[in-house]
């Protein structure tokens, strides 16, 4: 989808969204009697679409620029993809366990041109575990129904196996359900295919994984949008996950990690996402994306009682200007703004509450919550 | 006088505090002043003690981050020559016996719904912890089993064995795979309509034996390690064992909680539990003042092998550099302490990760097969490592590769039974929920 040889080292995405599974329930091949009742998804490739073309238009890392982006994706309709620095229009390979394979390898081959790569993996997908082993399902899983699993990615050995490339930095994102099913747990050893075996003698990568679930959870997406996690995501790489301390804005794995675990916490606390913690393995702290202007921090505005919110016009004010505002609604009132102080007010037309005011807040990553206290 | 921020998280648990509670980033707004950021900050989540920051007067944003991945945030603005409060609230559980699980980020301790947290905190009557011979049938499913046992390679074989057998079997044939010298089967200390909650107070256990804790619930049955004696310093730096709290939550697809009530390094564990390593990594290098260097040299080391694992296990996965200074004393913890294998298996994850010659290559496959001979690892995270790096070693003609194979199968077996967002080694067996 992208490629712009550097000549040093680089940044290598490699990008795979599932939505359209043949064999599962819902699907237009012969069903896998053992489905597991795994069905149809819309979210995934959106989220991946979506993923590969933030990097595309906006990853900034000056030691480590972008060189490529694969793309891989399973969808009802397949779409080409449009890659918005080129303007070239490119149809997307479809997701299957052979395709995944042979980027696999080419995206490893990438990340073994210089030590100093930063390798960056997405997966939009169902996922199933046993303990510390997790399959991510293919386009084809249950084409071979006698070994479902020759349809997956057994993401703990290749992940192992990645070992033996020598770029230094890799960041696993894994946006999948991680429950345990009867057939990860009869397969025993098998949770699919690897594509790369591990080596002895490696050079101690450093090999953060982000999950958007805890193990024996499902990841939850929405249908025909952005998966919650991938939300996250780019709200964190956008500005939520941005990180001063070496003196410049950065995203950091580990102020990624905050970002997107704020982000889904506070959907699950409003009810919108099921307690989805995003846990992580191995996470140790490097540089992602230099961020080229101060970030845009999530800001949530709500009333105190919430039932306010639904008479409430909400403004938000800098040095006494009026930047936004929202008329009446249910829901929290969720805006980007620059890392600063603002007012936040809360005024009530129909006169049901006394206004409510919440002076100098200082909005700042990972995102900021500005309930405004009003009275009847 | 200075002018100081005295910060805290409020949370309110059995009036026990977590002295290193949570990481707080404190960031001065008003910047034209010159005001420096403190990031990484550890402060305590208590009801009463607090962490006294000097700043220039000003106005500050406090961002404090819980083991749970629960974010808080105040605005306070320190005026000039004064200590000003900055008091952070920590969300409340259903009862308040629930707080150290809730802090550490395991689910028996989340409130269940909003509605549940305005909800009046009211601690059970605890009854009399119960003890009784093995054998004995306590009414299902609120009740642990507690097993103590001789270090024993075979507790791998006999574990394996036990896992392929997937439509259940009677708990007390997982207590024979134990081999244990006794077993205590436990009423709950506190229980609720969402877990039931067991306080273990051990007392002059010495160190050397392993301890479990194994729950029926319908065939499921969940056996965890659990770090008897968990040796820690009182501000009198004399040596205590901390509390063991078992949180079985009653729904039987959750995994059991357990937390160690250390004031200095219970939240440490939460912070492990859920891959936090940077945070982790925050409270395992806290500063240089005599009470954290007393805690350094003599109980890290020498009284709490539990916690020098633990923090071995942090500064592994969070110092790239080979020679760190920390790489002898995780040998010495191998050494030390042959009954626990978590020191051998960090061992020889430092070996492998630094390997550069055939001869470090096959001194970290004889720290694994070293660290497989003295039984599961007490953390699972450390059960993970030594998966990686047996898996990694199989197959190359520098190892033991002989061995190794011999042992890939049975350490792959109970990975599959592992719950991974767990500190402490965690297994779950028979019929799956």
């Amino acid at each position: 989808m992208h490629q712009v040889p550097q000549g040093g080292a680089a940044t290598h995405i490699l990008a795979i969204g599932v939505g359209r599974y043949p064999h599962l329930v819902g699907g237009t091949g012969p069903r896998l009697p053992d489905h597991q009742g795994l069905g149809q998804l819309t979210s995934p490739p959106i989220s991946a679409r979506a993923v590969a073309d933030w990097f595309i238009a906006n990853f900034n890392n000056p030691g480590r620029p972008l060189s490529t982006v694969r793309l891989l994706l399973s969808e009802d309709s397949p779409q080409p993809f449009m890659n918005s620095k080129t303007g070239l229009v490119i149809p997307v390979p479809s997701a299957t366990i052979d395709t995944i394979a042979d980027a696999f390898k080419a995206w490893k081959a990438d990340g073994d041109t210089y030590p100093d790569n930063l390798m960056i993996f997405y997966f939009c997908g169902h996922g199933i575990a046993n303990g510390a082993f997790t399959a991510l399902l293919a386009e084809d899983f249950g084409k071979d129904t006698a070994n479902a699993l020759d349809g997956a990615i057994d993401f703990y050995r290749n992940r192992l196996g990645m070992n033996r490339c020598k770029a230094k930095q890799q960041l696993y994102l894994i946006d999948a359900c991680r429950t345990t099913t009867d057939m990860t747990v009869y397969a025993e050893d098998y949770a699919g295919r690897v594509f790369v075996q591990p080596q002895t003698k490696s050079a101690g990568n450093l090999r953060p994984v982000l999950y958007s679930t805890l193990f024996g959870q499902q990841a939850y997406g929405r249908v025909s949008k952005m998966s919650y996690f991938a939300e996250a995501l780019l709200a964190a790489l956008s500005g939520a996950g941005g990180d001063e301390s070496q003196g410049d804005w950065r995203v950091r794995t580990s102020s990624l990690h905050l970002a997107i675990e704020a982000n889904l916490t506070r959907k699950a606390n409003a009810g919108i996402a099921t307690a989805q913690i995003s846990p992580a393995d191995d996470l140790i702290t490097f540089d992602v994306h230099y961020m080229l202007a101060p970030p845009q921090v999530p800001v949530i505005v709500s009333c105190r009682p919430l039932a306010a919110l639904a008479a409430a016009n909400l403004r938000c004010l800098l040095a006494g200007a009026l930047l936004q505002e929202r008329v009446p609604a249910n829901e929290a009132w969720e805006i980007s703004l620059p890392v600063g102080s603002y007012d936040f007010e809360a005024t009530f037309p129909g006169g049901q509450y006394q206004p409510g005011r919440r002076l100098g807040q200082y909005v700042y990553p990972p995102e900021r919550n500005v309930p405004v206290e009003v009275a009847p | 006088m200075s002018t100081r921020l005295q910060l805290r998280v409020n949370k309110v648990m059995l009036g026990e505090q977590a002295l290193s509670g949570a990481v707080a980033d404190v960031i001065p707004i008003s910047r034209e002043q010159g005001a420096q950021a403190y990031k990484g900050v550890i402060i305590p989540v208590s009801s009463h003690d607090t962490k006294e920051i000097e700043v220039l007067p000003g106005r500050y944003l406090v961002q404090a981050y819980l083991p749970s991945g629960n974010r808080l945030s105040i605005q306070v603005d320190a005026l000039p020559e004064q200590t000003t409060p900055a008091v952070l609230e920590a969300r409340r559980t259903a009862n308040e016996w629930l707080g150290w699980q809730d802090l550490i980020g395991q689910r028996a301790g989340e409130p269940p719904s909003l509605a549940r947290e305005n909800a009046n905190f009211a601690p059970v009557s605890p009854p009399e912890p119960g003890n009784a011979p093995m054998g004995v049938m306590a009414g299902p499913p609120a009740t642990l089993r507690l097993a103590q046992s001789v270090p024993d390679v075979s507790v791998w074989t006999n574990l394996h064995e036990l896992s392929k057998l997937r439509n259940g079997f009677p708990v007390e044939h997982l207590l024979q795979t134990l081999n244990p010298t006794s077993v205590q089967v436990l009423a709950p200390t506190f229980i609720n309509e969402q877990a039931a909650s067991f306080i273990l107070q051990p007392q002059g256990l010495p160190l050397g034996s392993r301890h479990y804790g194994i729950v029926d619930r319908s065939g499921t049955i969940d056996l965890f390690c659990l770090p008897i004696p968990w040796n820690r310093l009182d501000r009198a730096y004399n040596l205590k064992e901390a509390s063991i709290d078992i949180a079985v939550p009653l729904a039987r697809e959750e995994y059991v909680g357990v937390a160690v009530h250390d004031p200095d390094l219970g939240t440490l564990l939460g912070y492990i539990a859920t891959g936090r390593l940077p945070l982790a990594n925050v409270i395992t290098r806290e500063g240089t003042d005599a009470h954290t260097q007393m805690m350094n040299v003599l109980y890290r080391k020498v009284d709490n092998p539990f916690a020098a694992a633990a923090s071995a296990y942090v500064l592994l996965q969070s110092d790239p550099a080979p020679n760190a200074d920390w790489h002898p004393w995780v040998t010495n913890l191998a050494i030390w302490f042959p009954w626990l294998p978590d020191g051998a298996v960090l061992e020889g994850a430092i070996r492998l990760k630094f390997a550069a010659t055939d001869e470090d290559v096959l001194a970290a496959s004889e720290s694994f097969l070293n660290a497989w001979n003295r039984g599961i690892p007490m953390f699972a995270p450390v059960l993970r490592l030594l998966l990686d790096g047996v898996s990694t070693l199989v197959g190359d003609p520098d190892t033991n590769s002989e061995k190794l194979e011999g042992v890939l199968p049975k350490i792959r077996s109970l990975a599959r039974a592992m719950a991974t967002d767990q500190a402490f080694t965690s297994l779950r067996f028979g019929v799956r929920a």
